[in-house]
């Protein structure tokens, strides 16, 4: 195995992951994953990379932000899974609720949007994403608490317009 | 609808209308079939590393070295610095015993030269002899490199000055600047070296101020005359100028003086300034 393969069995899953909380559609998610690679295999010819995990989690974070940015109104219908035991409604309801927070991250500013996500999505602390980011961890702390803010004013405009 | 406030003891420190939103994505299951069908195309990522292009820079870059390696060359091999042409003697020492009377220094020209071509100008020290018949005009190139095909014709050996055997015979030389340290050299037909008396000067604080050999009986044969610059020579004389007379006298023979004047940049070498023969 060379070291190329280890480092893609080693990180893609967690790669898929990142970007499939952010965009929550499959499909999108691999291309996303194709691109996060591609952008690493070519960047690991130039430079030393000394943190993988954290490369390919920024890349991650950033090209599913952008896309999620690009994307227009979907209804993912991959990735919904029914069972006899699960109610329609409720389903429909749920994925409402997560779609109207991903439009709404899509409009914050990238850094807010990222440190959102690598919080909340992928669990990470401030430290973490800090090094993820390359920023402080002060300004994840900001940025935090300002990603907080925007995202419950803009889905309570949305309830009251609805 | 008043503000959510964020409840201390969630831990994920987010209020009622995020949180339920957030927790439905985390809550996702990942669909692992696309997992691995990422992971697998992600694998067989492979890029070729990027052969070199010849960019324009590069090209510009490739275009100006030539030109200026071609400029250095031609400059230098004008200027004569080039090691285009070596000595193939340099001194009377280097000379064959039996090309003596040819050549005191022999230059050996490239062979791509005639004596059409183009010369090249002399750059290095030289050894003029004036004086002869035919303003023959003798140089020679003393520990530098370069010399042109005109150097290769004027390198003539001053032809044996031949007469009578005097019952005198003497060899004088005095220099300008006088702080030059000039030697005088005298071998007779045997090759043995005879002694050259110092000859104090008129003037104070001036050690020497000529040089002279005096020969009564001459032998049969040819005696070498050569000069030197001692390597006390003072940086700032760049050339000494060298007068050598020789004087016969006897009572069969006429009295004769033969003057040259010598200039020398160089120390070190000797050169050889007249042969006289019996």
């Amino acid at each position: 195995m060379t070291d190329w393969d280890r480092i893609v069995r080693e990180h893609g899953p967690v790669v898929f992951a990142t970007a499939w909380r952010i965009l929550g559609h499959a499909a999108d998610t691999e291309d996303v994953v194709q691109e996060v690679f591609l952008q690493a295999h070519q960047m690991q010819q130039n430079e030393v990379v000394r943190c993988w995990e954290a490369l390919l989690r920024r890349l991650a974070s950033c090209r599913a932000l952008d896309r999620l940015r690009q994307r227009r109104v979907v209804v993912p219908l991959d990735g919904l899974s029914l069972t006899a035991g699960d109610d329609p409604e409720a389903l429909a309801i749920e994925r409402e609720l997560s779609d109207r927070l991903r439009l709404a991250i899509a409009r914050l500013p990238p850094r807010e949007a990222a440190v959102f996500c690598l919080r909340y999505f992928d669990d990470l602390s401030y430290e973490r994403i800090a090094e993820t980011l390359q920023i402080t961890a002060g300004a994840v702390a900001t940025a935090l608490h300002k990603a907080r803010g925007r995202l419950e004013s803009y889905l309570l405009e949305e309830v009251k317009e609805s | 609808m008043p503000l959510p406030s964020h409840n201390p003891d969630d831990p994920l420190n987010l209020g009622e209308v995020l949180r339920p939103a957030v927790e439905q994505i985390r809550r996702s299951p990942l669909p692992h079939e696309a997992v691995d069908r990422s992971v697998r195309r992600a694998v067989r990522i492979h890029i070729p590393s990027t052969p070199v292009r010849w960019t324009g820079r590069r090209k510009f870059v490739l275009l100006a070295s030539a030109v200026a390696a071609s400029v250095l060359f031609a400059v230098l091999s004008h200027v004569g610095s080039f090691p285009s042409v070596r000595f193939f003697a340099r001194t009377n020492n280097d000379i064959p015993p039996n090309d003596r009377d040819a050549l005191l220094v022999r230059l050996t020209p490239p062979p791509t030269w005639s004596p059409g071509s183009t010369p090249s100008p002399f750059n290095g020290g030289r050894v003029a002899v004036q004086g002869e018949q035919s303003e023959r005009y003798l140089t020679i190139g003393m520990n530098e490199l370069g010399s042109n095909w005109g150097d290769w014709e004027r390198v003539q050996s001053p032809a044996p000055w031949r007469g009578p055997r005097p019952d005198d015979f003497r060899v004088q030389a005095s220099w300008s600047p006088l702080d030059a340290d000039v030697r005088l050299h005298l071998t007779d037909p045997e090759g043995k070296r005879l002694p050259v008396a110092e000859i104090e000067s008129d003037t104070p604080g001036q050690p020497r101020r000529s040089q002279c050999c005096v020969i009564g009986q001459a032998s049969q044969g040819i005696y070498v005359v050569e000069v030197s610059l001692g390597g006390s020579e003072l940086p700032f004389l760049s050339v000494t100028t060298i007068k050598v007379r020789i004087t016969l006298q006897g009572s069969t023979a006429p009295s004769h003086t033969h003057e040259r004047i010598i200039e020398l940049r160089h120390s070190g070498s000797r050169v050889q300034v007249a042969r006289v023969g019996f």
